[in-house]
């Protein structure tokens, strides 16, 4: 993590240099420009309580249509102020009752935010999910395995209005260049 | 394995062979001399907002007595009813304030809690838990992390001093855990059960 966390300071500081270089070329490019953007408050349309109906797939990385079907509810509380937020989830399908958490915060050094999800039932965290928002819609990454071969994950934040936004998972097992969508949710802001 | 699709795949499959009425294998449990305990309210006494005054060594296993104190608020979180809770600190240090969390989690498979803890100056959760479990009233977790180059144990210790008091506190070992140097000592005193959730 220390390796990973430099990295994304030298890339920042990279960036940071490229734009004051570019600067005086009166030509910045976007995608310097997006890198250091401020994202602290990305998440705050998330705040609140949702209403939530999921799918997941069962077999993500096969053509298989085989699904499962979850409504429940997501309580999103901000921590420190806003600077970071928790969340909640309780859903009921197929095999009971299903509960879990996860945990957003901002890195200001990387401008990227990280979620650290935990399931009630393992009482355990793995690894955390990173990206960063950009045109309305957040992406954060990682890397896992599925059924043994090593996937990404790509989790991303859309449509976002007001009262409602959806959430979904897809895993690539070609690096990133073909996702197959594993879960997805549609969530209703809770009156 | 961190991914919600997974975990709900887990959770399906744990479903299905009953794990979640027996915690651990038969074979697993004729090892101990005693079934494992349920501790998943052992967390239940910090539930609230706490006034806090904390004293922490800057230098740690050199040999400094260089303490410095500072006082805070936390505020400890009930979730999943209990089964995870998280302390949301604010500490008004002599050199600026700092915001931290401390995650703690309960496994029904291992039945021990786990500790994780984020500033939101670094705004990234740490990635080596502190494991640990409730002997008479208090928690030690335990972990194994790099300082100053080399390999330590740290402790991290919660147990209650009475009905609207309870302490935390942070010690190193350098030599295996033979020695320990508390570094870090919390002192709160409850100001409600209140947590604005």
């Amino acid at each position: 993590m220390a390796t990973q966390h430099l990295r994304a300071q030298v890339l920042s500081a990279l960036a940071a240099l490229a734009l004051a270089t570019s600067a005086a070329a009166a030509d910045p490019a976007p995608t310097q420009a997006a890198i250091a953007r401020d994202g602290a408050h990305d998440f705050d349309f998330d705040f609140g309580v949702w209403k939530t109906a999921i799918t997941r797939r069962v077999h993500p990385l096969s053509d298989s249509a085989e699904a499962i079907h979850l409504n429940g509810t997501v309580t999103v509380r901000k921590i420190w102020g806003g600077k970071g937020s928790w969340e909640e989830i309780e859903a009921d399908g197929p095999n009971g009752h299903w509960e879990g958490m996860s945990l957003f915060l901002y890195d200001p050094a990387a401008h990227q935010w990280s979620q650290s999800f935990i399931g009630s039932a393992q009482g355990a965290f793995g690894g955390g999910m990173i990206g960063s928002f950009q045109d309305g819609k957040a992406e954060l990454f990682a890397s896992d395995t599925l059924d043994g071969r090593a996937i990404l994950v790509r989790a991303t934040w859309s449509q976002i209005t007001p009262t409602s936004h959806t959430y979904e998972e897809d895993y690539s097992g070609d690096g990133g260049k073909t996702w197959k969508l594993s879960f997805i949710a549609k969530l209703t802001k809770a009156s | 394995m961190t991914r919600i699709a997974h975990t709900l795949a887990a959770w399906g499959a744990f479903a299905t062979l009953g794990l979640f009425a027996a915690p651990l294998p038969a074979a697993a449990q004729a090892d101990r001399a005693a079934p494992l305990r349920d501790g998943s309210h052992d967390f239940d006494f910090t539930f609230g907002t706490w006034k806090e005054h904390s004293s922490r060594l800057m230098r740690p296993l050199t040999g400094s007595k260089d303490w410095v104190e500072w006082d805070g608020t936390t505020v400890v979180h009930k979730i999943w009813g209990g089964r995870a809770n998280m302390a949301e600190n604010l500490s008004n240090r002599p050199s600026g304030p700092m915001e931290l969390i401390a995650l703690r989690v309960y496994s029904p498979i291992s039945h021990e809690w786990s500790v994780n803890f984020a500033t939101s100056a670094v705004g990234k959760l740490n990635d080596i838990p502190g494991i640990g479990e409730f002997k008479d009233g208090r928690i030690d977790f335990y972990d194994q992390e790099p300082f100053n180059g080399r390999a330590i144990l740290v402790r991290f210790s919660v147990y209650s001093t009475g009905p609207t008091t309870h302490v935390s506190e942070q010690a190193f070992s350098a030599d295996g855990g033979k020695t320990w140097e508390v570094n870090w000592i919390n002192r709160y005193t409850l100001v409600s059960r209140d947590t604005g959730d």
